[in-house]
């Protein structure tokens, strides 16, 4: 099982690297963008300027540094829907990224999703949180639209993602190493999640007060463990929605997974 | 120039005898949210009768589907393609919509309002700290931010070339506040749903959630149908009443503009 993190604020891989993380993701919201939207009309989902890698020119430099092995990077676009002149944009803005530096992209959007495959056939497309894929047949219908990854949605429990690996076992799958309070299947969720908090208590856990829903989730290194053991081969450590994170900061919050999947590994090798 | 046709949708037995007396020419039957709620053998048959004696046609109404209950709807098409074999579906799962592609390509399908990645949610709260606001009450927001809120799949030519190549002619929209964009596309028919507008849902049960506490947000694997004993609850949220029935949400809203009217094919009256 690894680990896909998501860029930290700092840019600094090393410490990164040095536990084993090969691959990242990472969010870029392009001068065109900004300069037509506002924050609520996001092209990544997510609404704050500081969960966003700068500017264009930093960014190239990253990927294009030598890491000392190969890291593959992958850009987050994945809106539940881009519009075509807004596809069109993006192929051009992006092109560069899409020929050369990056690995793949994160979406969510069909239309992106195929307009990327018949123009840029080598890049790798996972199939985001923000699509609905909640079962065996609906894999199958993206490895028919080229898809290489398809996160699974959070409320996929882990006798469902047996079945899902077990009859699809030529496509990566990955989970997302928390499991949030919001009851709503993120996929089919439409809630413009400007702030997180706000959303979270006064919108999404509409009962007053807001329930603790954290108590009734499975702890999240049992579900890790089962879905290591039934063959998931991806976790993603989720990005801050409103703030960003140094290397640093982001070793000491996930220190715990990023041991835990170690352990798993070993264990795997080894045991 | 006569309007669009009217439909209702309905996810209730017993809801049936009840609108086939009203104006309706078709009933869309099943819910596009709650996989517990995939018409069973003795539904269909229902509508089969309604169809035979009073001619009202009706349309099967799928959800997103959990691996858990994928094996229903397998159950449910077999059983249609013995009773009608063009049955209209409306989908709103991609597995379900392969497995028609693969399986029942004489089944009419239709994109459903799920799948169809309008911007719904009537309201934003941008800060922490902030008070959720109405979407219509924000200041600032551009033109472009203005139309984009408006846009569904229709004006996303890569995925209607798609749907065009399945065969799919007719697509689901929600009569959302911020209005709609509806393309020059006639090659595409549109349904117009109103005046419940969906704006999420949830693997858990929100009407359970609601009416027993001690089992606050806990995923079902059995669901002792709540949904359709309880009263729709509604909760005021920034000023907007927002409905929880079953596993969603939504709001209401049924202001149609005449130019909106004029350009749909069928009116889905939403039936909570």
């Amino acid at each position: 099982m690894k680990i896909m993190s998501f860029i930290p604020a700092d840019c600094n891989l090393a410490p990164l690297i040095d536990r084993g993380i090969t691959e990242y993701y990472f969010g870029h919201i392009p001068a065109f963008w900004q300069r037509k939207y506002s924050m609520i009309n996001s092209i990544n989902r997510r609404y704050q300027l500081e969960g966003q890698m700068g500017s264009m020119r930093n960014l190239k430099k990253l990927l294009a540094k030598d890491h000392g092995v190969r890291i593959k990077f992958f850009l987050a676009l994945n809106n539940h829907l881009y519009t075509q002149d807004q596809i069109d944009q993006i192929l051009l803005y992006f092109k560069d990224l899409f020929l050369g530096g990056l690995e793949g992209v994160i979406c969510a959007d069909i239309g992106l999703m195929g307009a990327l495959k018949s123009r840029f056939s080598s890049l790798k497309i996972h199939a985001s949180l923000g699509t609905p894929c909640l079962n065996s047949e609906a894999v199958r219908f993206f490895k028919k639209l080229g898809v290489a990854r398809i996160v699974l949605d959070r409320s996929v429990a882990v006798k469902e993602a047996a079945i899902i690996r077990t009859e699809n076992p030529d496509i990566e799958l990955e989970v997302f190493s928390d499991q949030t309070g919001c009851p709503h299947t993120e996929a089919v969720c439409t809630h413009h999640h400007g702030s997180n908090i706000v959303c979270l208590e006064k919108v999404c856990r509409f009962t007053d007060p807001p329930v603790e829903i954290k108590s009734l989730l499975m702890d999240r290194f049992s579900r890790l463990h089962s879905l290591f053991k039934i063959g998931i081969d991806y976790v993603k450590i989720p990005r801050p929605p409103n703030k960003g994170m140094t290397s640093g900061e982001m070793l000491r919050e996930h220190e715990k997974i990023f041991s835990f999947i170690q352990g798993l590994n070993k264990y795997n090798r080894y045991g | 120039m006569t309007g669009p046709d009217q439909a209702v949708l309905i996810y209730k037995k017993s809801q049936i005898p009840e609108v086939s007396k009203d104006r309706f020419d078709r009933i869309y039957y099943g819910s596009d949210t709650c996989d517990f709620l995939i018409p069973s053998k003795s539904d269909i048959d229902a509508l089969q009768k309604i169809h035979t004696k009073l001619k009202i046609d009706y349309t099967i109404v799928t959800p997103y589907l959990t691996q858990q209950n994928f094996s229903l709807v397998e159950k449910l098409f077999k059983h249609l393609a013995t009773i009608s074999p063009c049955a209209e579906i409306v989908v709103n799962d991609w597995g379900v919509l392969n497995l028609i592609t693969e399986r029942y390509p004489q089944f009419c399908m239709i994109w459903g309002r799920i799948l169809n990645r309008q911007r719904r949610s009537p309201f934003f709260a941008d800060q922490e700290n902030a008070d959720v606001q109405l979407v219509e009450d924000i200041k600032g927001l551009t033109k472009d931010d203005r139309r984009y809120l408006k846009a569904s799949i229709l004006q996303n030519g890569y995925a209607t070339q798609l749907l065009k190549s399945m065969n799919i002619k007719r697509i689901g929209l929600d009569n959302v506040k911020q209005g709609l964009l509806l393309g020059r596309d006639r090659d595409i028919k549109i349904d117009l749903y109103y005046p419940y507008c969906y704006i999420a849902s949830s693997s858990h049960c929100l009407t359970r959630t609601l009416t027993m506490k001690p089992f606050l947000f806990q995923r079902v694997a059995r669901c002792n149908r709540s949904c359709l004993k309880t009263k729709v609850k509604k909760v005021n949220i920034g000023g907007e009443e927002v409905c929880f029935v079953g596993n969603h949400q939504s709001y209401f809203n049924n202001k149609i503009k005449p130019k909106i009217l004029q350009r749909i094919d069928r009116l889905i009256e939403v039936k909570l």
